[in-house]
C-alpha cells in the first residue's frame, strides 16, 4: 500500500461523508469596502505602504518620466526593460538614460516592468509570469518601476479571480502571479520595517490613463 | 424581607425562589460577600435558600477528570433542580453549570433546563431581575477586574458596571487592558506560580493605569484572593472588594466572624 | 516531531530573561492593537470569521476530495505530488527529490511544517547546505536556536546578539564593523543573494493550497519565498494535508484575515500563487516543482473531537494574546508550534506523552478563542488533550491524588464539613492579623505553591454554609 493509499483509506474513514462530487462555489463577499473610486482608493493605499505613484497619459510618456524619477532619487541612469512593459529600448533613444534588457546585474539595479493589473481593496500590484515578464527580477532590483493601466485596476479580490479566470491561459492560471502591497521589507531586525530585506527598497508606479 | 425597605430595588420577579450556590471560595474565605448576594437578591424581591451544597465540580472537569467532574455535577443537579433560578456571586462557577454541565450529560433535558436558569449575581440583576439600581453608597475609587469567564463565556461585561454606576459615591476607572487575564486560572497558580506571578505583576501594572484607587473589586473570588495575595504581599494598601458587598453596602465587615 | 519535556527549568530561564520579558511585553502590548485596526477596516468581521471557518471546515469535511482535486490539477501542469505518512517518510521524499535534481545548495523560505520535520538537518546530514532565507530563520540558523514564535521566528534574538553572529558566521571584509541595522541588513541581503542566485533546489512551505486551480499560496513581507521558488531550477513545497481551501475566493477570504490576524496589514506584502513548472515557451522558472503532502497525524485529528484545531492558518494572533506566551516566550514549550494553538497541535503531531506539559500551561482565560480569525475552541480542545491525560495517567501522582480526593470528599458533606473546620482552624493559627485581615505567608507542602509569591487570606473562622445554618435561615420561610 502506498502513502497516498494509507492516507487516503484514513480520510474516507474521517471526512464526514457528505458524498461531496462538486465544488461549492462561492463568491468572497467581504471585501474591504470603501467610499472613494477605486482608483483613488488603490493610490492611496500604494502610498500608504510606500509606493510612490506618478500619473501619465500613456505609455508614450514612460521613458521621460523614469528618467525624472531615477534623477529625482539621485540613483544611476540606467535601468532593465522587462518584456512586459511593452517598450522597446529605442523607446527610451531620447531619454537620456542607459538601457539593457534582462538579466539584472549589480550594477543594473533598476527594473522597469508592466503587471497584470492590481487590486484597489488591498492596494496591491498583481505581476504575473504572463507575456514572457521575468518576474523573478521584480524580486531582486533595488527599484522597481512598474507600469500600471488604470484599465486593469479591479476593485476587489473577487473581481480580480474573476478577471483570471477569463483570462486563463489553456484552462490554467499563470505560472506564477504575485500580489504586491509594497516595497520588501522586514520586522526582524526591529520596528519599524525596515525597506529593502531582498528585494526592492523602491516601487514606483506609473498609473496610464484614469 | 425587612420591614422597612429603603427603596426597594425595582424588579420583575417577586417572589420567585432562588437557591443560592455561594461557591466553595466564598463559603470559605469571604461568606460576607456570601450574605451580601443574599441580601440583594431578597432586595430585588426573590426568597433566596442555601441548599447544603458541594462543588460544581470545575476544578476536576478543568483537570481533566470527568468521572469526578460528573459525580460532583449530579449532586449540585439533584440539589438545585428546584429552584426557580440558580444564582452564583461567581462567573467561573456560573460558566460551569451555564456552559459546561450541558457537555458533560449532551442530551439531557434537565441539565439543560438547569443551565438555562443557572446565572451569575450581577448578570442576574441586571438581565433577569431587571433591578434599575441598588440601594447602597461607598464614597471610593475603585478599578473593577473583568472575569476571563465573564467576559468569554457568559458575556458580562456591561452588567457590573452598570451596577456599580448607581452606587452613590462611587467612582469608577477602567484600566488600559481590562481584557487581560489575572493568571489565576483556578489550580494554574498553584501548578506553576511563577509564571501565574509574572501574569499577575503585568495585571497589577495594568491596574494601576486606572489612576489612584482606593479598591480593587471583581465577581470572581478566585480572581480577588490571587490578586489580593499579591498585592497584599507588595505591601499594596488597596482594599480587595467582591462586587457582591459593594452593591449591598456591606464593605465594612469584611471579616464575617 | 520533537518536543523538549523540560518546561519547568525552560519557563524559569525564560522568566529569568530580561531582553525577552522586554520583547514580550512589546508583543502583548503592539500586536492586539494592531490587529484590532485592521479588523475595524472590515464592516463585518464577525460574519467574515464565520464564513472563513465554514470554508475551512468545507475542506476539512470533505479533504479526500479537496487534495484530489488539488492533486489533479498540478499534475495537469506538469508537476508532481508526494505523499508522506510522517516526518521520516517526509525527510526521505525531499532528500531523494533533491539528490535527483543533483543539489547541493538548497534555499528555504519559511514553513513551519519543515520545522516540525526537521528537515534542514535531515538535509545537512545528507551533505547538503540548506540556507534559510526568512530573515528571522536565517538568524537562528546561525545561531544553531530554534524558532521561539511562528512568524518572528527570532524574537528572543537581540540586535547585539545578531551583530555578533553575523561577525562570527560572515567571513566578508568590511571596511566598518557591523553596528546598526541597516548594515545588518546591506550584508544579509548580499549575503542571502548569492544564495538565492547559486542554489540547486529551493523549497517553500505553503500559506495555502488551491483546489480550484492546483495553486500554491506562500505569503511574505520579504519576497524571499519568490527568489526561493523562482529562481533554482527545482521548487519544491512542503506542507501539511489540512492546507487546502476550495477556490481562489475562498484563498481571498482566508488572506485578508490573515494578514490582519497575524500583523495588522491588509495583505502580505508578497503574496505569491505558485502553478506548476515553467510552460514551453518560458524562459524563467523551475522545470521540476513538487508538492510534498505531509500527513504526521493530521488525519488522526481529522473526524475526531480535535478536528476543528486543522482549521488553523497559522496567524498567530493566539500566541500574541497569550498571557501564558507573553510571560514565558516560546521556547520554553519545547515545541516549533509553541502558545495556545500549539498546545493543542504538538501532542497530535509527536505524541501526548512527550508533550503532556503543554495543554496544562493555560489559565483557560479563552482570549485565544475569541481573536481566532477561524473561531477554534482551543481551551475546549486543551481540556480534551487533559482529560485523556487524566485518564491515561499522564499527571503527576499528587494531581490525580489531589483531584481524586476533592470529588470523594465533595461525596461525604458532613466530612467536608469537619474536615472544612479543621483546616480553616489551623490556616488561623498560621495566619497574622494585620488591620482588618488575617494573612499567611508560608504554607508547607502543596500550598507552598500559592505562598511562593502570594500572601494567602485566612480563611473565616466559620463558613458561609455554616453561618447560614447556624442562623437557621431556612426554616424561617
Amino acid at each position: 500500500m502506498t502513502a497516498r493509499d494509507a492516507i487516503f483509506a484514513k480520510l474516507r474513514q474521517r471526512s464526514v461523508a457528505n458524498g461531496r462530487t462538486e465544488f461549492r462555489y462561492a463568491r468572497d463577499s467581504f471585501a474591504e469596502v470603501s467610499a472613494a473610486a477605486p482608483l483613488d482608493r488603490f493610490v492611496a493605499l500604494a502610498i500608504e505602504e510606500s509606493m510612490t505613484v506618478e500619473h501619465l497619459a500613456g505609455l508614450d510618456d514612460v521613458p521621460g518620466a523614469v528618467g525624472r524619477y531615477l534623477r529625482a532619487q539621485h540613483l544611476p541612469e540606467q535601468v532593465v526593460i522587462d518584456t512586459s512593459a511593452c517598450l522597446a529600448a529605442d523607446a527610451f533613444a531620447d531619454s537620456g538614460l542607459k538601457v539593457s534588457m534582462p538579466p539584472l546585474r549589480p550594477d543594473h539595479e533598476v527594473l522597469v516592468s508592466g503587471c497584470l493589473g492590481a487590486v484597489a481593496e488591498s492596494g496591491a500590484l498583481v505581476i504575473s509570469t504572463n507575456d514572457g515578464h521575468a518576474i523573478a527580477n521584480d524580486f531582486l532590483a533595488e527599484t522597481h518601476i512598474v507600469i500600471l493601466r488604470a484599465a486593469r485596476l479591479f476593485a476587489t479580490l473577487a473581481d480580480l479571480w474573476d478577471g483570471m479566470r477569463a483570462e486563463a491561459q489553456g484552462g490554467f492560471m499563470p505560472r506564477e502571479f504575485c500580489l504586491v502591497t509594497g516595497p520588501s521589507r522586514t520586522a526582524d531586525l526591529g520596528v519599524p520595517a525596515k525597506l529593502g530585506a531582498h528585494g526592492p527598497a523602491r516601487v514606483h508606479v506609473l498609473l496610464l490613463g484614469g | 424581607m425587612s420591614e422597612a425597605d429603603p427603596a426597594p430595588m425595582k424588579s420583575v420577579s417577586r417572589g420567585k425562589r432562588v437557591g443560592l450556590l455561594a461557591t466553595c471560595l466564598v463559603d470559605a474565605f469571604r461568606p460576607n460577600a456570601g450574605f451580601a448576594a443574599v441580601k440583594l437578591l431578597e432586595q430585588a424581591g426573590y426568597t433566596v435558600e442555601v441548599p447544603a451544597q458541594g462543588c460544581c465540580g470545575q476544578p476536576n472537569f478543568n483537570g481533566g477528570d470527568e468521572p469526578g467532574a460528573r459525580q460532583m455535577a449530579l449532586s449540585i443537579i439533584q440539589t438545585f433542580a428546584q429552584f426557580d433560578f440558580v444564582v452564583v456571586p461567581s462567573c467561573s462557577c456560573a460558566a460551569m453549570i451555564r456552559v459546561h454541565y450541558p457537555e458533560l450529560f449532551p442530551d439531557d433535558a434537565e441539565v439543560a433546563a438547569l443551565a438555562a436558569k443557572t446565572w451569575e449575581l450581577t448578570s442576574f440583576l441586571v438581565d433577569v431581575a431587571q433591578v434599575e439600581a441598588v440601594d447602597a453608597a461607598l464614597d471610593a475609587t475603585i478599578v473593577l477586574h473583568d472575569s476571563c469567564s465573564g467576559l468569554r463565556e457568559l458575556n458580562i461585561r456591561e452588567q457590573p458596571r452598570a451596577l456599580l454606576a448607581g452606587v452613590r459615591g462611587l467612582q469608577q476607572k477602567e484600566p488600559a487592558n481590562p481584557d487581560v487575564c489575572c493568571g489565576f486560572g483556578g489550580t494554574f497558580c498553584v501548578k506553576y506560580p511563577d509564571i501565574s506571578a509574572r501574569i499577575a505583576a503585568k495585571k497589577m501594572a495594568d491596574l494601576q493605569t486606572a489612576g489612584p484607587c482606593d479598591a480593587l473589586v471583581s465577581t470572581d473570588l478566585g480572581c480577588l484572593l490571587h490578586l489580593g495575595g499579591s498585592l497584599h504581599r507588595e505591601g499594596s494598601e488597596l482594599r480587595v472588594l467582591h462586587i457582591a458587598e459593594v452593591l449591598a453596602g456591606m464593605t465594612d465587615n469584611e471579616e464575617a466572624d | 516531531m520533537h518536543v523538549e519535556r523540560d518546561f519547568a527549568s525552560l519557563s524559569d530561564k525564560a522568566l529569568h530573561d530580561e531582553s525577552l520579558g522586554e520583547a514580550l511585553d512589546t508583543v502583548a502590548s503592539v500586536m492586539p492593537l494592531i490587529r484590532n485596526q485592521a479588523l475595524t477596516q472590515l464592516e463585518d468581521f464577525a460574519a467574515a470569521r464565520e464564513r472563513a471557518r465554514e470554508v475551512r471546515d468545507e475542506a476539512l469535511n470533505r479533504l479526500d476530495y479537496y487534495l484530489e482535486q488539488f492533486e489533479a490539477q498540478v499534475l495537469a501542469m506538469g508537476g508532481h505530488v508526494h505523499w508522506a505518512r510522517d516526518d521520516h517518510d517526509a525527510c526521505t521524499i525531499v532528500a531523494r527529490l533533491c539528490e535527483e535534481a543533483d543539489a547541493k545548495l538548497v534555499t528555504k523560505s519559511k514553513s513551519m511544517v519543515t520545522e516540525e520535520i526537521e528537515l534542514a538537518a535531515a538535509l545537512e546530514q545528507r551533505g547538503l547546505e540548506v540556507v534559510e532565507t526568512d530573515l528571522g530563520e536565517y538568524i537562528i540558523q546561525l545561531r544553531g536556536e530554534k524558532p521561539s514564535h511562528i512568524l518572528a521566528p527570532a524574537l528572543h534574538v537581540t540586535i547585539p546578539q545578531v551583530i555578533d553572529s553575523f561577525n562570527t558566521h560572515h567571513k566578508i571584509e568590511r571596511d566598518r564593523p557591523l553596528e546598526d541595522t541597516d548594515q545588518l541588513l546591506a550584508e544579509a541581503r548580499a549575503v542571502l543573494r548569492e544564495k538565492f542566485i547559486n542554489a540547486d533546489v529551493g523549497i517553500t512551505g505553503a500559506n495555502f493550497l488551491i483546489a480550484e486551480t492546483g495553486g500554491v499560496v506562500v505569503v511574505t513581507n520579504e519576497g524571499n519565498a519568490d527568489l526561493t521558488a523562482s529562481l533554482p531550477d527545482t521548487h519544491i513545497v512542503v506542507t501539511g494535508i489540512e492546507k487546502v481551501v476550495p477556490t481562489m475566493d475562498d484563498a481571498g477570504l482566508m488572506l485578508r484575515l490573515l494578514a490582519r490576524s497575524a500583523i495588522g496589514q491588509r495583505l502580505s506584502n508578497y503574496t505569491s500563487f505558485f502553478h506548476g513548472p515553467r510552460r514551453e515557451g518560458d524562459t524563467a522558472g523551475p522545470s521540476a516543482f513538487h508538492v510534498v503532502l505531509v500527513d504526521n497525524g493530521r488525519s488522526d485529528m481529522l473526524g475526531s473531537e480535535l478536528q476543528d484545531m486543522l482549521r488553523c492558518i497559522r496567524c498567530s494572533a493566539c500566541i500574541n494574546h497569550c498571557p501564558v506566551y507573553t510571560a514565558i516566550g516560546g521556547h520554553a514549550y519545547g515545541s516549533v508550534y509553541p502558545g495556545p494553538m500549539g498546545a493543542v497541535l504538538s501532542p497530535g503531531f509527536a505524541d501526548l506523552d512527550s508533550a503532556r506539559h503543554l495543554p496544562n500551561a493555560s489559565t483557560f482565560c479563552g482570549r485565544c478563542e475569541e481573536v481566532c480569525p477561524v473561531a477554534i475552541p482551543i481551551p475546549k480542545l486543551l481540556r480534551h488533550w487533559r482529560t485523556q491525560e487524566f485518564s491515561r495517567h499522564l499527571r503527576p501522582r499528587s494531581e490525580r491524588f489531589g483531584l481524586g480526593f476533592w470529588a470523594w470528599i465533595n461525596g461525604r458533606p458532613t466530612l467536608y464539613r469537619f474536615v472544612q473546620r479543621v483546616s480553616a482552624g489551623i490556616l488561623r493559627r498560621l495566619s497574622v492579623a494585620e488591620g482588618a485581615g488575617r494573612w499567611i505567608r508560608r504554607l508547607p507542602g502543596p500550598g507552598a505553591g500559592w505562598t511562593r509569591h502570594r500572601d494567602l487570606q485566612a480563611p473565616a473562622a466559620k463558613s458561609f454554609q455554616a453561618q447560614w445554618r447556624a442562623q437557621n435561615r431556612d426554616s424561617r420561610k
